[in-house]
């Protein structure tokens, strides 16, 4: 396969995440799941790149791109789980109300 | 059609299928089995590419971030688990395809992964990944676990011994420490 498939493939993902995230503006739990599937196509983008490139470091920027993307999901999650004890509900218009 | 060109194109249109299940989906189960649809798609195209450590460590943090995802969506997200529960029984023969489709798809992967490869370099790969394959799952087991007793805690179902091994931990605390009497012991 070429470099180009791979590219397209990711570019697709990336848009239906995009889709996702425009569709489902108003529930975090839905962002946060589009935020990820753009995500994905970013790390194949990256992976397919490194890979038709022969550079063994694009692996290890993958490696560390994965366990950041979970982490701000972990981090995201925490915050709306602490939002949700606090106001009762995870729709991002209320989280207007943590302006300072 | 060749192999190579067969497995990409399995890949392809699950991790598509998977992407839009997760983002147009009302429902949030569907949704996250969508997700992960797609991360395991995508871990078979990096293992496609050559790339089988980053497929496994996607699988590994991915299925952490499920498993936190999970527990929100049961929590927060008002997923019904026994509504899920039905459905689950109801789309049995699907989600048995599925699967089905799944363990074809990687094992199609490891294959073609596999053919690439010499002996001696297949043999050195294999222990490496070894080495980060066991405290991985370690990880997913441990997040598996912990978002399963949530989850059942949450719904106001028993949690069986975990629920019970912290509730006798906090009676233990509780209680005074025994004083020894004179002339026992």
């Amino acid at each position: 396969m070429t470099l180009g498939a791979f590219q397209i493939l990711a570019a697709l993902i990336f848009v239906i995440g995009g889709i996702g995230l425009y569709r489902q503006r108003a529930d975090m739990l839905r962002v946060g799941i589009s935020i990820l599937v753009m995500a994905l196509g970013a790390v194949l983008s990256l992976g397919a790149a490194a890979h038709f490139a022969g550079d063994g470091a694009g692996r290890v920027l993958i490696a560390f791109a994965l366990v950041a993307l979970v982490a701000q999901a972990g981090v995201g999650l925490a915050i709306g789980i602490a939002f949700w004890r606090s106001r009762g509900s995870i729709r991002l218009d209320d989280i207007k109300g943590l302006k300072g | 059609m060749s192999i190579v060109t067969l497995a990409f194109l399995l890949f392809a249109l699950s991790a598509l299928a998977g992407g839009l299940l997760a983002v147009l989906s009302r429902d949030a189960g569907q949704a996250l089995v969508g997700l992960g649809l797609a991360v395991l798609s995508l871990a078979g195209l990096l293992v496609q590419l050559g790339a089988a450590g980053l497929g496994l460590l996607m699988i590994v943090v991915f299925a952490g971030a499920l498993a936190g995802l999970w527990t929100f969506a049961v929590k927060v997200g008002g997923l019904d688990l026994g509504a899920l529960r039905a459905e689950i029984t109801r789309q049995k023969r699907l989600i048995q395809g599925v699967a089905v489709f799944a363990f074809v798809g990687l094992s199609l992967a490891l294959g073609v992964w596999q053919a690439t490869l010499s002996e001696g370099e297949a043999g050195r790969l294999t222990e490496q990944y070894t080495v980060l394959l066991l405290p991985g799952l370690l990880t997913v087991m441990a997040a598996t676990i912990g978002a399963v007793a949530l989850a059942l805690r949450l719904t106001g179902e028993q949690t069986s011994w975990i629920e019970q091994f912290w509730r006798e931990q906090m009676k233990a605390k509780r209680l005074k420490p025994i004083t020894q009497r004179r002339g026992e012991g």
